[in-house]
């Protein structure tokens, strides 16, 4: 479904990607790890076309996204570490333009993914009187409308209390049983990414260390954490 | 894809729902009031009566509400637009990049250069709200504190100097508003200009009135007569000559060739930055 070929990025002297290549398969659930400053941003960022790389390319279900942006975005919905809202404006107005920039939304639509999200009593209120964990419910909502194929989801559980990140949990799994998106998850919490992504893709210094299944691939790890570190120390013993 | 109506409608919606918006508009109303209580004071009206009455006018028919709109505007506009435009504009990306808002709405499917046009037209929108709102609050403060009157016009800088019953006054005041979007659509250009690159929306607002500043400065010294052709604000200052008894569509017709000329290489040089940058928390 997305597939990353030998892409690049440098920022001045610092190589932030360095020739990734990735394919992440149609109803995988996918998690992109890696420290602060890894890549994992800049990758997602090319991802939705919001960084050029300077070498390679993004092929989103089999359209590339800077040459056929339209065709390429129209599948992905995405949310990001903090989502950013018109904090004046009501969550529905919100929603009303983030979608002016996508295919035509109905009501129904609308309606649906305010309801999938749980915010049909405060949709009309201002943005500015939400609480974060409501903030990141309105970000999932405007990322399923209209209907995507991918949902790219940069931290997704950053901030939340503790019931806060078990909803996101279950709203996250919900969402890819019910309609068979294929989630890429980029998140520093380990215990929730072992949760909910069987694949993950480990990145240090813009270099791919690590991708595909995780449980099983390396001896003596019980734990994604235990098996992320090891990979790690071992990148960085190469380098 | 969304029509183009419905976005624009949906970012004015965006534009005039912050309360920021609303300060050039409430600034004016401000000033038109200061300026109209100013001018009952004796010493005012006494130097506005030598000028009429040294060239044979009186002044109780001339000390009019016409006359005091045209002083609200020729004395307000340059400099209070400037600053509520450049505020305006300087906002239209550089706000919503920083507050990020941006990278939402660049992760749709749709080119970024629709997202910059959509921008841009709701900043030109502004622009000729504000202008419309100057024109008919000047026109309607004065003429509620002195009666319509006729119109006296004196604009040294341009050489503007007539006088008008109120009919064709009114058809003045009409060409003048059309006129003033038509130009001051420069100094919002210059804001959005900048607000295309990679910079705080305060810097953006503070480079468009810097160079708009500087550039009034350069035309009011007289040894630099001779360039007074190529700067910005001399063009911008073309609406004034509406109020010539023979108006020179000439030379309003160059200065606006001249200012669209600006204004289309400020939107291009802007629009490929904006085209080529990265987005990034």
């Amino acid at each position: 479904m997305i597939h990353l070929d030998n892409l690049s990025k440098r920022f001045g002297k610092r190589l932030a990607v360095d020739a990734l290549s990735l394919e992440i398969p149609t109803g995988s659930l996918y998690a992109l790890l890696g420290h602060n400053g890894a890549g994992k941003s800049t990758t997602i960022g090319m991802m939705l076309g919001q960084v050029l790389p300077d070498s390679g390319r993004v092929v989103i279900g089999g359209h590339d996204v800077r040459l056929e942006r339209k065709e390429a975005l129209d599948q992905v919905g995405a949310i990001f570490e903090t989502p950013s809202f018109y904090d004046y404006l009501s969550g529905r107005r919100n929603l009303e333009i983030f979608c002016s920039y996508s295919r035509a939304v109905t009501l129904a639509e609308m309606e649906e993914a305010i309801a999938m999200v749980g915010l049909q009593k405060r949709i009309d209120d201002p943005v500015r009187m939400y609480s974060h964990g409501m903030r990141q419910r309105l970000a999932l909502a405007q990322a399923l409308l209209p209907r995507p194929k991918v949902l790219i989801l940069d931290e997704p559980s950053e901030g939340l209390d503790p019931e806060g990140i078990h909803e996101m949990r279950e709203l996250i799994q919900s969402l890819h049983a019910r309609f068979d998106l294929t989630v890429l998850v980029c998140s520093h919490l380990l215990a929730e990414v072992e949760i909910i992504c069987p694949q993950v893709a480990i990145l240090r210094g813009g270099r791919l260390l690590f991708h595909g299944e995780w449980r099983g691939a390396e001896p003596g790890c019980a734990s994604l954490e235990e098996f992320y570190l090891k990979t790690v120390r071992a990148g960085r013993e190469d380098e | 894809m969304n029509g183009l109506g419905k976005q624009l409608g949906l970012e004015l919606l965006k534009l005039y729902g912050r309360k920021r918006t609303y300060i050039g508009f409430g600034a004016f109303l401000f000033v038109e009031v200061l300026l109209l209580s100013l001018l009952q004071m004796r010493p005012a009206q006494r130097a506005f009566a030598r000028l009429l009455e040294t060239n044979g006018f009186g002044f109780e028919e001339y000390f009019s509400g016409l006359t005091l709109a045209f002083l609200i505007m020729t004395n307000t506009i340059f400099f209070l637009s400037s600053l509520y435009l450049a505020l305006v504009a300087g906002d239209m990306v550089a706000k919503e990049a920083e507050d990020g808002t941006l990278r939402m709405l660049l992760c749709r499917p749709v080119s970024r250069f629709r997202v910059l046009m959509v921008k841009y037209l709701a900043c030109l929108v502004y622009t000729a709200s504000l202008m419309v709102f100057i024109v008919v609050t000047s026109l309607l403060a004065g003429v509620a504190y002195k009666g319509m009157g006729g119109l006296f016009v004196y604009a040294p800088l341009q050489g503007v100097f007539g006088l008008y019953e109120a009919g064709p006054a009114l058809v003045r005041y009409g060409f003048a508003v059309i006129l003033l979007c038509v130009v001051t659509a420069t100094v919002s250009t210059l804001g959005f200009f900048f607000s295309c690159f990679n910079m705080k929306p305060a810097a953006a607002t503070i480079l468009t009135l810097s160079l708009l500043f500087m550039d009034m400065v350069v035309q009011l010294i007289p040894y630099f007569e001779s360039i007074k052709g190529w700067l910005l604000t001399y063009h911008i200052g073309c609406w004034v000559l509406v109020f010539q008894p023979q108006i020179p569509w000439w030379r309003i017709g160059e200065s606006v060739v001249y200012l669209w000329g600006f204004n289309l290489s400020f939107l291009a040089v802007g629009g490929l930055y904006f085209l080529r940058r990265d987005f990034k928390s």
